[in-house]
């Protein structure tokens, strides 16, 4: 070795001294993420019991275990089990589905603006129900099977058409926006050709709602919860790595094609789901992760944060709609919409100046 | 290499190297045989044979869109071969899991990106992951190799701070603690030292020198011929995706080789302080001789 002479650089410390250990917990365990994610997880389980409650007729605190098992005064059985209870399972399910979706969308593409409804995948059910019910005529089929196709036919053609020798995030962005555009036109030009008497049900599904839920939509949305609980672990050792750069996450051993295409397929599945339920809602999949890491203090992805937002959010907008404009039940998705907007316009507000030098190597 | 160095490797990475014999040079553990690497039609590595020295650094020098990068990335598995192969401890890379591959190799891309907030320490964990599996998630074991990997970038201190929001050298030494957080016993940098400024350059390369003491296999992509003659063991020339020279810098830095790789006319003497080639142009030669 004749090269340089070699310096000791920085302080030569001791390596692991005993007594002095430092501490680095996980993100997920710090105190501040504990307590914020233990207060969401509160928050929603007080609001989800107590929309059983509230409502045209109210039910008191105490009978709703009653009426949830059949039990006391019929006009409380049938409106706590049979109208109140799917309708708080399925806003809450809905909303942790679509706010995982978005946060593994926004992720993959390191981007924020990536989500189930703006990368064309709730436009993809949207527009097989509009084809179905105004093009075909199908006017007594289920919206639900039909908009699950629909997003998922979406979401295989935007991954068949992003697909260049692998899925770089970049244009899954780009196609999705493609997506979305393409089957907004469809959709619209379907809207427009029939006369108001058929567009009316579409038109209510494109809003997005729970209010109809049953204990079918139950059903679906138990297959829902099943596969997120099934993806989770999978998820927690993937996207941490999946969101830095492909090079450093193939390097540290990801298998990052692999990976990714199997991320996309639950995201696009938990949007399609969750749309199946309750129709398009706009922006919870945007806002969930985001408000997640606001709230938490934990940057990048964050699942169960990002879970709990997304089902506050449809929770909220869904009592909100029903109890606070008297007799009118004002759709979900309409809330929804009116409060994620802002919430868009912020971000693109405060999106710091030139971004792609950022945090990097700068290239 | 000396006792100290094993000793300090021990602690490094908490297990014992391969027996040294202390003489000679090791065998290598990673190398590239007939490599073939391609974008589409453009081929850009055409059959490279390459043995990586163990516990040596080496540099890689070589013009732009020579294939130096695309021979790390090679080397580390990221580009999938056209023909040949990349062998790590005799058996072909893409044939082991990746997984195995990332507990003895590791990899310092050219610009990798982290997510906007994530704090030091969030980032060089995520270096744990080939130690790490599905239900096997965060133990004391990883705790105490990120403080490790972030004592020895002296970036302990700063395991609170927004990656974001670091200079450009402290953001380097940090990626770098990510890749040795991942314990490799290789560690193949690419371009490490480009955009900082000289004493961020110089900061990073001591790094890797400190780094080879703990025994540690460096390859690096360089730019700057005099830090690679001053810092590496040894040199890999690369030309139009071919390895031209290989050897101990001051065997293949020549007034011959510059033109050559570089189409530069150029002096060589020795480094006033360290003795190793130093290498001054003077000029581009006529565009006829000219790689």
């Amino acid at each position: 070795m004749t090269a340089a002479p070699i310096r000791p650089v920085g302080p030569a410390g001791p390596v692991g001294t005993p007594g002095r250990r430092h501490r680095l917990p996980p993100p997920a365990r710090r105190p501040r993420a504990l307590a914020a994610t233990a207060g969401l997880a509160a928050l929603l389980t007080g609001l989800a019991v107590w929309s059983l409650s509230v409502g045209e007729s109210p039910v008191a605190w105490a009978d709703i275990v009653p009426a949830l098992t059949g039990h006391g005064d019929a006009g409380a059985v049938f409106a706590v089990r049979d109208l109140r209870a799917p309708r708080a399972l399925c806003a809450v399910v809905v909303g942790a589905a679509l706010g995982v979706s978005g946060a593994i969308f926004q992720s993959l593409t390191r981007n924020p603006l990536a989500s189930p409804d703006l990368l064309g995948i709730s436009g993809g059910a949207s527009t097989a129900v509009a084809v179905a019910v105004l093009g075909l005529g199908l006017t007594d089929v289920a919206a639900g099977p039909l908009a699950l196709v629909g997003a998922a036919g979406a979401a295989a053609f935007l991954y068949l058409f992003a697909w260049r020798r692998g899925v770089s995030g970049q244009r899954l962005i780009l196609v999705g926006i493609g997506v979305a555009a393409l089957t907004t036109a469809v959709t619209s030009y379907l809207l427009t050709i029939r006369p108001a008497l058929q567009t009316q049900r579409v038109l209510f599904f494109l809003t997005g709602s729970v209010s109809g839920a049953d204990w079918g939509d139950v059903a679906v949305a138990t297959v829902t919860v099943v596969l997120l609980l099934a993806a989770t672990p999978l998820l927690l050792r993937w996207m941490p790595l999946l969101e830095l750069d492909d090079s450093t996450a193939a390097a540290v051993g990801v298998p990052v094609q692999r990976a990714r295409f199997a991320s996309v397929c639950v995201a696009a599945l938990l949007a399609a789901l969750a749309v199946s339920i309750a129709g398009p809602l706009s922006f919870v999949g945007l806002i969930a992760a985001p408000l997640g890491r606001a709230v938490t203090g934990r940057p990048g992805f964050a699942l169960l944060p990002a879970a709990l937002c997304g089902a506050l959010a449809v929770l909220i907008a869904d009592l909100a709609g029903r109890t606070l404009f008297g007799e009118i039940d004002v759709p979900v998705g309409v809330l929804t919409a009116l409060a994620g907007a802002p919430y868009l316009l912020a971000v693109l507000l405060r999106s710091r100046t030139p971004r792609p030098l950022r945090s990097r190597g700068i290239r | 290499m000396s006792a100290s160095a094993v000793q300090a490797r021990e602690e490094l990475h908490g297990e014992r190297p391969a027996p040294a014999d202390g003489t000679g040079p090791r065998p290598p553990r990673l190398a590239a045989e007939g490599l073939r690497v391609a974008y589409g039609p453009r081929v850009v590595l055409d059959g490279v044979d390459v043995a990586v020295p163990t516990g040596a650094v080496t540099a890689i020098i070589g013009a732009n869109a020579s294939g130096k990068s695309t021979l790390l990335h090679g080397l580390a598995r990221l580009r999938r071969p056209v023909g040949g192969r990349v062998v790590l401890d005799g058996r072909d890379i893409f044939r082991m899991p990746t997984i195995e591959v990332a507990r003895a190799v590791g990899l310092l891309p050219q610009s990798p990106t982290a997510p906007d907030g994530m704090t030091v320490g969030d980032l060089v964990a995520r270096g744990r992951y080939p130690r790490q599996g599905v239900l096997r998630r965060w133990s004391r074991a990883d705790e105490d190799a990120v403080v490790r990997a972030l004592e020895l970038t002296g970036t302990l201190d700063l395991a609170d701070r927004p990656v974001d929001q670091l200079s450009g050298g402290q953001r380097q030494r940090v990626w770098i603690a990510l890749t040795l957080a991942q314990e490799t016993d290789i560690l193949l940098l690419d371009e490490p030292t480009t955009f900082l400024d000289i004493a961020h350059q110089i900061e990073v390369l001591e790094l890797v020198r400190q780094l080879h003491a703990r025994g540690t296999t460096v390859a690096m992509v360089l730019h700057d011929l005099n830090q690679a003659a001053r810092y590496a063991d040894h040199l890999l020339a690369v030309r139009d995706g071919r390895i031209v020279a290989e050897g101990p810098p001051a065997q293949v830095l020549t007034p011959e080789l510059v033109g050559a790789v570089f189409g530069l006319r150029a002096h060589v003497m020795a480094d006033p302080t360290s003795g190793a080639p130093l290498v001054v142009p003077i000029g581009l030669l006529p565009a006829a001789d000219r790689p």
